[in-house]
């Protein structure tokens, strides 16, 4: 593979991969870093990844386990008060749309609990990964994971079992 | 699907025990037409937390990402051409072993039969065979130094 069909077939996804690793990493710079990471492992294994079905998967997982790996290195030792932790969101505005409202609740979030809960939903990470990158036991992950759930549908008024 | 087997899906999902796949497949189904109008909401509020923020990169983004493409060795260079096409890959090693093949074929032809090709059409018929094997057998009682080989033979080697 050239350098230009490089550009054209996956340079493009960059702007797409930058959004996840700034989900997972919150930094501008450490998401940009990731990124470019992430593209230059692509082109130095570009042979083997031209020939996959699916590619996309490869290069998310590759994205993701650089910002795990960079997660997992600034360790957060911040406290994680699970018992206590709240969705301190102000009740919603009637002009604001579900998306908008459903920001500022994930924004007031503890950074901990948010992190867990991006890594989950936006990053698909699997509770042991989230584990190693926050030092969470994967009782307290699921347990945050089901306590934020509830509390989101309960702010959006939506009836769980 | 039945609607039991969403309602074992969301009681998972909600007790933060199922697994990535089960959590995809909630969403499929909640957002799907047959869903009932009220799980319609919940479906938008799971996709809506898979969605990445709308974040932009920030300025000069790409032009950086490609600077750093360009520090790898063979980003200029463009890669050999045969090396990327797997049908050129499987050829040359088809060729490899073809011509291993026809050089093992050679060489037992060669060596495991040579007196056939050397001797075989040098008779022409009964007496000439018989003639040369004489022949032969005195060049080796000569070489070999027997004397009465001679009389072993009988008269016609005389």
């Amino acid at each position: 593979m050239t350098s230009k069909e490089f550009e054209e077939k996956y340079v493009c996804l960059a702007p797409r991969l930058y959004k996840v690793a700034f989900a997972l990493l919150q930094n501008a710079q450490d998401a940009e870093d990731a990124v470019q990471e992430t593209l230059v492992k692509l082109w130095r294994d570009a042979e083997r990844v031209q020939q996959m079905q699916s590619p996309e998967g490869y290069i998310m997982r590759i994205l993701r386990n650089h910002c795990l790996d960079l997660m997992h290195e600034r360790h957060d030792e911040t406290e994680l008060l699970l018992a206590e932790h709240t969705v301190a969101a102000p009740a919603p505005p009637p002009e604001l749309e579900t998306n908008e409202y459903l920001e500022r609740i994930i924004q007031a979030l503890p950074s901990k609990i948010r992190k867990i809960l991006t890594m989950r939903h936006v990053a698909a990470c699997s509770i042991d990964e989230i584990c190693e990158a926050t030092g969470e036991t994967p009782s307290n992950v699921r347990q945050i994971l089901s306590r934020t759930r509830r509390k989101i549908a309960s702010q959006l008024n939506i009836l769980f079992p | 699907m039945t609607t039991s087997n969403i309602s074992e899906l969301r009681k998972k999902y909600y007790a933060g025990d199922a697994s990535l796949a089960e959590e995809k497949l909630l969403q499929e189904l909640l957002l799907s037409p047959d869903a009932p109008e009220e799980w319609k909401q919940e479906g938008e509020i799971i996709a809506l937390l898979s969605t990445p923020p709308q974040v932009v990169p920030p300025a000069g983004f790409e032009r950086r990402l490609l600077k750093r493409l360009e520090q790898e060795p063979d980003w200029q260079a463009p890669r050999s051409r045969t090396a990327s096409l797997p049908l050129f890959k499987h050829l040359g090693l088809a060729t490899a072993i073809a011509a291993s093949l026809a050089g093992i074929f050679f060489a037992v032809n060669h060596y495991s039969s040579p007196a056939l090709t050397v001797y075989e059409d040098t008779c022409l018929n009964a007496e000439a065979a018989e003639a040369e094997v004489e022949n032969a057998l005195l060049f080796v009682a000569s070489a070999l130094a027997f004397d009465d080989m001679n009389d072993e033979l009988g008269g016609a080697c005389e």
